[in-house]
Formats: structure tokens, sequence, C-alpha cells
């Protein structure tokens, strides 16, 4: 019976302990808040569109390549406006071209097809990109005048189709 | 020699891990972007050069699936028998350059050196001369400018769309003998029509 009295006075001072501590505020221990505003996270945006094609002759007059016909001599030059988006405070990206699908009636000693050539305000683009750029993609189709009898007359080429790729990259140093 | 349990497992993990980007077709490759054109067929001209003689009003293509077409002409002004010493008889033609070319496409047709065969075993071919004549139009044969043939005569250039006209004669030697009375002859003019540099720059 002793030990039990003991044992119910010791409990009544650990529940009065807990219940000073839980309640806060008289127990005499140091306490300090403040509160951080880590703020708002943007991303980037990287994106690439392109307009309207347009053909024009050896003088630089516009043609519309569904009804001109093509002569030895002639060269023409087919030009694409891009509209390269990039944003992003360590944004990098290369931008390539390349022409697939090109199905050729003519005889490959008689035209010359550029590769796809991208530049801006007439210079060759340097990848990789760092920021927003209106590039100009371009190729040629020449039609040699060393062509000789009657080769290619009625002939038709078709160009095929132009991927135009822009791709992210990390920039050397900037991780 | 065994495998250890969790070698094997990571070994799992890193296998579909991989399958799931190759699923996604590289998701995991940084952003990327792509736009596409569509330049369009580029289509080579004909090279049309349409005769039209005096015998017929009906224009014929100097060649047809890529082989020479011969026109019969007629001359202008007298049937070749009434021929008479130091005479002659001549014959337009119209020369129409009918090319599809989108652009400037000149070209020009060169008479040269007839072939003269004598038929029914006559020497007529002998006492013949064969000139042609650059003219304004085919009622101006007569009174043309006549060069010989040997050399060849050629046309000024004929633009797309356009028109010319040469004039063929044949004149009887003033010596020519009674022999060659009655005899007759066929006169085959060869024509070549070949591009000009009418492309700006095309022949630099």
């Amino acid at each position: 019976m002793k030990n039990t009295t003991m044992l119910k006075g010791a409990a009544a001072i650990a529940v009065g302990g807990a219940l000073l501590l839980g309640g806060g505020g008289t127990l005499a221990w140091w306490n300090a808040a403040d509160a951080a505003t880590p703020g708002t996270i943007i991303s980037g945006n990287l994106n690439v569109e392109a307009g309207a094609g347009v053909w024009t002759d050896r003088a630089g007059n516009t043609i519309n390549i569904n009804t001109y016909r093509v002569v030895p001599g002639d060269l023409l030059t087919y030009s694409q406006d891009l509209d390269v988006t990039l944003s992003g405070s360590k944004m990098a990206a290369n931008l390539v071209a390349e022409r697939t699908g090109a199905a050729d009636g003519f005889d490959p000693a008689s035209v010359t097809v550029s590769a796809p050539r991208l530049t801006v305000d007439g210079q060759p683009i340097a990848n990789p990109l760092t920021s927003s750029q209106h590039v100009t993609a371009s190729m040629t189709f020449e039609f040699k005048s060393t062509t000789a009898a009657r080769t290619d007359v009625g002939k038709s080429m078709d160009l095929g189709s132009v991927a135009f790729t822009l791709q992210q990259i990390q920039q050397p140093g900037l991780q | 020699m065994r495998i250890p349990r969790s070698i094997r497992t990571a070994g799992l993990l890193l296998a579909a891990v991989l399958l799931g980007l190759a699923a996604v077709q590289g998701s995991y490759a940084l952003w990327a972007a792509t736009a596409a054109a569509t330049p369009g067929t580029v289509r080579a001209a004909t090279f049309t050069v349409n005769l039209t003689g005096t015998a017929s009003t009906t224009p014929v293509p100097m060649t047809v699936d890529g082989q020479p077409t011969t026109l019969a002409l007629t001359t202008a002004q007298a049937p070749l028998q009434e021929l008479i010493r130091g005479g002659s008889v001549y014959t337009p033609l119209t020369i129409t350059n009918a090319s599809d070319a989108g652009g400037t496409f000149d070209v020009a047709v060169t008479a040269s050196a007839p072939t003269v065969s004598n038929a029914d075993g006559g020497n007529l071919a002998a006492y013949l001369s064969i000139s042609a004549a650059r003219a304004a139009s085919p009622a101006s044969c007569a009174v043309a400018l006549y060069q010989p043939l040997a050399t060849g005569v050629t046309t000024p250039a004929i633009a797309k769309g356009g028109t010319a006209v040469l004039c063929f004669k044949v004149t009887l030697d003033v010596a020519a003998p009674l022999s060659v009375e009655g005899n007759s002859v066929a006169i085959s003019i060869p024509l070549h029509a070949r591009q000009q540099c009418g492309v700006p720059n095309g022949c630099a």
C-alpha cells in the first residue's frame, strides 16, 4: 500500500510537469522565430516558328514555284524566316536544319541544290544561340547553264521537307 | 557466380528507367522544338519551238518526243518547175518560241547548209543556189537581204511567245543547160534552235 501511494505521487508530479512544458509559457527557456520567402521560380522559353517561305529568281524577283518553269541558267533561292525564342538565365540551344524526302527527276549533272543555310543579318549563325533571334533559312536551286541539248526538258524535282530543330544544350561552365 | 540481390535489383531499376525514357522519345534530353518547311517542287520548262510554213497555217513543233520533225514548204510566188534561168523562188518560214519557261527565255534558230538531191536522174542540183534571209514578215520575203546558207543564217533572239521569220530563196544559174529542163530536186534545210543567254547572268 505504501508503494502504491508513492507511485501515485510520482505520477501526479510527472503529469504536472508535462502540462507545464506543453502549455508553453511559464517554463523559462529561450525561443525565437523567423520566416523566409524563397520567392517565385519562373521557367524560361524555347521555341522556333517558321514563317512563310518565299522563292525568288536570280534577279531577286518573287516567283510562284507552283507555276514557274525553270530553264538552264536559272538560279532560284528559297528563303524562310524563323523566329527563335530563347529565354532563361542559362539558356543555350543549337539550331540545325536538315532537308529530307527529296525526289529528283533531273540529271544530277544538270542541277545543284544547296544545303539549307541559316543566317542572321546575312551572317551564318553561331551555335549555340543564347537569346531570341530572327533567323533566315535559305537554299538554292541552280539549273546549270552548261546543260546541253534538250536535257531535263519538262522534268521536276520535289525538294522534300526541311526540318529546323532547336535543341537546348547545357552551356559549358554553367551547371 | 551468384549475383547479390541488391545488384540485381539496381540493374532491373536501371533497365526500367532506360526503357521508360526510350518509350517517351527522349524527353530527358532538355528542351527541344522543331519547325518544318516544304519548299515545293521545281519544274523544268518545255523547249518548244514551232514552225509554220506557207503550205499550212498549222504550227509544227521542231521536236516531238525528242525527235526532230520535218516541215514541207512550197514556194510563195511560183511553182518550182516554172523556175527560169537567173530567176528565183522563195518561201517564208515563221518560227515561234512557245516555251512555258517561268522567266526570260530567248531562243535563236539557225538554218545551215542545205542538202540538195536530184530526182529522176537529173542534174538540176548543180545549177541551184539556196540562200536565206531574216524578214520582218512572210510578206517581205521578196525584198529581204539574202545570204548564202553555207555559213548559216540565224534569226534574231526570239523572246518567249515571240516569232521570227526566215525566208529561203532558190535561184537557178543563168548558165543552166537545157538538159535540166523539167528536172526536180529535193532540198532539205536543217534548223537548230538554241537557248540564248536570256536568263540574267545565266551564261556567266
